[in-house]
């Protein structure tokens, strides 16, 4: 096993030499396709290799010819296999960052500009394969390729086989892409964390916010302000996002501070403030982020919520991974 | 694990191409066997549909273990065709005990495809193509099915593995053509003895009788030169030497020592291509002087015999004359052999014999006499003889007198033993029918025959045709004209009529040509074809040469071809219109990604760009109903393309 996976990081390297990285779309063409038989494939060249034998000794000319239908056969399917992934397009499509422990998925648009559908391909990282799709002539199809995560920061889709057995499964031709594609990796929530640290009154480094209370007026919409304070009554009426306003007592808004974090574990007490982060937003509060040599003022909102994980993911973390 | 309606899908493939495998093979098959398999198959489809459990390692062990004694008991062997391919069968049913997983379903498809290659050790003619092909076809379907993976798209299977055929088959015509053959075999041919219809080397009373109501071809003759007249058409067969007073048989006769033939006048050289007998022997016209030394040697009295049955479609070039003299010497020993007669069998028959010898002044007044018995007293040439008793000469002579040929050979044989004169029976065939649009002689079963050979010592062995006697149009024209027209009607030989005598002879030309340029396409034929491509003096390089140049010729065809398949096809007006908004929006800088939906991307536009938001709602609305509503009308293009004209970002 060492022996092959020796030869097959040998042969890896050579396929990223030969091809470089890739940016953008990437038409799949002659040269960055290989084939080669599969197991079923040697099966069928030895079930070949015997009625050849027995033909030939027996000089039974229609057993000859049935041989030689058949494995001319196979020479055929070898070209529709390759056929199969020629001039497809593959592009990036989005990618959505988890939590450690789930699941990355980088999204892969692969488009078939040819006049026959394409059959069973099949897209498959170091780790996953992913089910087989098929795209009708013209077509286009999304796949996702989920690669496991097991730790927080980056994680690199830097190499991806897109792949096809069919017609009979008798080879295997894939095509290599490196996209160099990242995913950030959010820490785990914990699932049991203390409540966050009251904030500071109002000359702390807490601020004094708009509260929830009084409706105060209508202004533009802008990414990042909370869904639930969309005037959709006004959206309805004039087609214009807007966002309501509120006044109220000014009250204190929270900043969590890693410092405030007790104990003594990194990752433990990240998980913690991606819990506090994680809940905050969904009650709809406001909140900043402090790390050392970082501030995040406070906003409510999802947007919010990715700087503020996106802040904790990177924070000291470890060098990129490969999917 | 596959969900049951899956399963029992491509096992229903499967075990269609399998039993389609077994088409050919039911006539040789043992009922047991075909049994077995049947009942297999179809508790397999009920298991997988009812999903019941299938059976363990020791219930298949046993089973198998049960199967293969099972076929050395009705085959004695294992290694033969026929018990090999009864092993095949059932191997094949115990897979499918088993049959889970695809590499399971693609174990038995290649047992089908193996069971189709043996169908043509059996037998290679039209019939046996026409039923393997459509085999072949459905198997390459079923493992289509059993290997594609994905849920959606699915091709057709017949129609996909049609294709791929057809792509295939100038690939395949090249490998026949130019592949080299090789002379001899790597290991032995089957030597298993065959039940085929065709002469052997006994004969009883009524044997050839029965023959001749077959009408299948025995083999065909392909004359360099005229052919010789009706008359000399005698090819030789089994020379039948013992006489047990019922049923004459060949015997053990390779220890004696072949007599000296001498050739007269002019030769007849031939083709014969022979038809599969099961039989050690090849048939040449008489006498014969040159035969292919590697496939027969001659025994002592003429006949050519080879050391395996034939099973296959054999073809062999022969030189005989017509005239000749044969055994001008005779050995004591081959004296006593040809006098033989089973003791105390046929005494009547002994006794005229011996009676009309001492009336005649030589041994030829005798044969004359024998002969003129036979013609001038009521003996009757008829299809159908009555049953001979356990004395059968006697039985004939005496009592019935009605006969077919083996008759009265056997009845002339005899009485020449009993006076004295060496003579044997000789079996082959006689005449034949001619294919005008073939330039063929066919020789048929019906046209089995058994005459005498006596020996004189001024003419050495002597043939003698004691039918000739009593119906001479046998020998001259044929079957037809020698028989009462009743018995024709009844034995449905009244095959000389207009159209479909015609449609007969087209249909028996079309599989000599099948015999001559696929069955028996060998290395000379190879040769001959390299010589139409240039080559004087073709070796094994100039083979490969042509192979390998047929071959890419052949790769490049398919290429193009694959890649006309796949062009891209012109894409329609909408799409083109719709293409040419988001090439504009893209010089804009609002550029749509390729994984978005044309109303995902309308919406990004409208809050990008509000001020081209409603035009942009109107295009993708209007492409999305040309698209994908069935009711779109060529006002909405027009529509389309004016708002995509105007647009301008």
């Amino acid at each position: 096993m060492r022996l092959t996976g020796f030869f097959r990081r040998r042969v890896q390297n050579w396929v990223r030499r030969r091809q470089g990285a890739d940016r953008g779309p990437v038409t799949l063409r002659r040269g960055r396709i290989y084939i080669l038989p599969t197991s079923l494939g040697f099966a069928f060249g030895l079930m070949l290799f015997a009625m050849l034998l027995g033909s030939l000794n027996y000089a039974n000319n229609l057993g000859l010819g049935l041989t030689f239908l058949l494995a001319s056969l196979a020479l055929v399917t070898m070209q529709a296999c390759h056929r199969n992934l020629e001039t497809l397009i593959a592009s990036e499509a989005g990618t959505e960052p988890p939590f450690a422990g789930q699941d990355a998925i980088f999204q892969l648009a692969l488009s078939n500009p040819g006049g026959a559908a394409r059959c069973d391909l099949e897209a498959t990282t170091a780790a996953t394969v992913t089910d087989p799709v098929s795209i009708p002539a013209g077509g286009e199809t999304t796949v996702n390729l989920r690669v496991a995560t097991r730790r927080r920061g980056w994680v690199v889709l830097d190499r991806v086989e897109i792949a096809t057995r069919f017609p009979y499964g008798l080879f295997r031709a894939w095509a290599v892409l490196h996209p160099g594609r990242r995913c950030l990796v959010y820490p785990r929530p914990a699932d049991a964390a203390p409540p966050p640290p009251p904030a500071p009154g109002l000359g702390g480094a807490g601020a004094t916010r708009r509260g929830d209370d009084d409706f105060a007026g209508l202004k533009d919409y802008h990414p990042g302000d909370p869904p639930r304070h969309i005037a959709w009554k006004a959206y309805a009426k004039g087609g214009e996002l807007l966002v309501k306003e509120f006044s109220g007592a000014a009250e204190p808004v929270p900043i969590f501070d890693l410092e405030q974090v007790p104990g003594a574990d990194l990752e433990s007490r990240l998980s913690v403030m991606a819990r506090w982060i994680v809940d905050a937003e969904a009650r709809g509060e406001t909140f900043g982020l402090r790390l050392p040599g970082l501030e995040i003022p406070p906003q409510p909102g999802l947007q919010q919520r990715r700087r503020c994980l996106a802040a904790l993911a990177e924070y000291k973390a470890a060098e990129p991974i490969d999917a | 694990m596959l969900e049951p309606g899956e399963q029992f899908r491509r096992l229903s493939w499967t075990i269609a191409g399998l039993l389609a495998a077994l088409v050919p093979h039911m006539a040789h098959l043992r009922i047991w066997v075909t049994g077995l398999v049947l009942a297999v198959c179809a508790w397999r489809l009920l298991a997988a549909r009812r999903g019941w459990r299938l059976p363990g390692t020791v219930l298949r062990l046993g089973i198998a273990l049960g199967a293969t004694a099972g076929v050395i008991a009705s085959y004695s062997t294992i290694r033969g065709l026929d018990g090999g391919t009864a092993l095949l069968a059932l191997m094949a049913a115990l897979k499918l005990l088993e049959t889970r997983a695809p590499r399971d379903h693609v174990v038995l498809i290649f047992i089908g495809w193996f069971l189709c290659l043996a169908a043509f050790l059996y037998a290679q003619d039209i019939l046996t193509v026409a039923c393997v092909v459509p085999t072949v076809w459905l198997l390459a379907a079923a493992l289509l099915e059993v290997a594609r993976r994905g849920q959606g798209l699915a091709p057709a299977p017949f129609r996909t593995t049609g294709a791929m055929l057809l792509k295939a088959l100038p690939l395949a015509l090249v490998l026949f053509l130019f592949f080299p053959r090789i002379a001899g075999s790597f290991w032995g041919a089957p030597s298993s003895e065959r039940a085929l219809t065709g002469l052997t080397d006994e004969m009883s009373p009524g044997d050839i009788s029965d023959l001749t109501l077959n009408d299948t071809v025995a083999f065909r003759v392909r004359f360099k030169g005229q052919p010789p007249p009706p008359p000399d058409r005698y090819w030789r067969g089994p020379v039948l030497n013992e006489f047990d007073g019922y049923t004459w048989s060949r015997g053990d006769n390779q220890f004696y020592i072949q007599p000296r033939v001498r050739h007269f006048g002019l030769p007849v050289d031939y083709t014969v291509t022979l038809e599969p007998t099961g039989q050690r022997m090849l048939f040449a016209l008489d006498m014969v002087e040159q035969w292919p030394a590697a496939m027969a040697q001659q025994t002592s009295d003429y006949q050519l015999r080879t050391s395996n049955p034939i099973n296959a479609v054999l073809q062999y070039d022969a030189r005989s004359y017509p005239r000749y003299q044969a055994g001008a010497q005779l050995s004591p020993a081959l004296r006593n052999l040809h006098l033989q007669l089973a003791p105390g069998r046929n005494p009547r028959t002994i006794r005229l014999a011996q009676s009309m010898r001492a009336a005649a002044d030589s041994e030829r007044e005798f044969t004359r006499s024998v002969l003129a018995m036979f013609r001038d007293q009521e003996f009757y040439y008829t299809l159908t003889p009555p049953g001979l008793k356990r004395d059968s000469v006697d039985d004939f002579l005496f009592n019935t007198r009605r006969g077919f040929c083996g008759h009265f050979a056997s009845a002339f044989t005899m009485m020449m033993r009993a006076a004295g004169i060496p003579a044997r029976v000789v079996a082959g065939y006689q005449g034949g029918d001619w294919n005008p649009i073939g330039g063929y002689l066919i020789l048929r079963q019906s046209h089995a025959h058994a005459w005498s050979e006596i020996w004189l010592p001024d003419s050495g062995w002597t043939r003698i045709d004691p039918t000739a006697a009593v119906a001479p149009e046998r020998i001259e024209r044929g079957l037809e004209a020698a028989l009462p027209a009743d018995e024709l009607l009844q034995g449905g030989l009244g095959r000389d009529s207009g159209l479909l005598w015609q449609a007969g002879m087209i249909w028996d030309n079309v599989n000599a040509r099948w015999n001559d340029w696929v069955v028996q396409f060998n290395r000379l034929r190879q040769q001959e074809l390299l010589r139409a491509f240039g080559f004087d003096d073709p070796d094994w390089q100039d083979l490969a040469l042509v192979l390998g140049v047929g071959l890419a010729v052949a790769l490049a065809l398919l290429s193009g071809w694959l890649a006309w398949e796949f062009r891209p096809r012109r894409t329609d007006p909408a799409t083109a219109s719709y293409r040419r908004f988001v090439q504009r929006l893209a010089r804009r800088g609002v550029e749509r990604a390729p994984h978005e939906a044309p109303r995902d991307f309308a919406a990004r536009v409208r809050q990008l760009r509000p001020d081209l938001g409603p035009a942009a709602s109107a295009i993708t609305e209007l492409y999305l109903r040309l698209r994908y509503m069935p009711a779109h009308t060529t006002r909405d293009l027009t529509l389309l393309r004016g708002l995509v004209r105007r647009f301008d970002p």
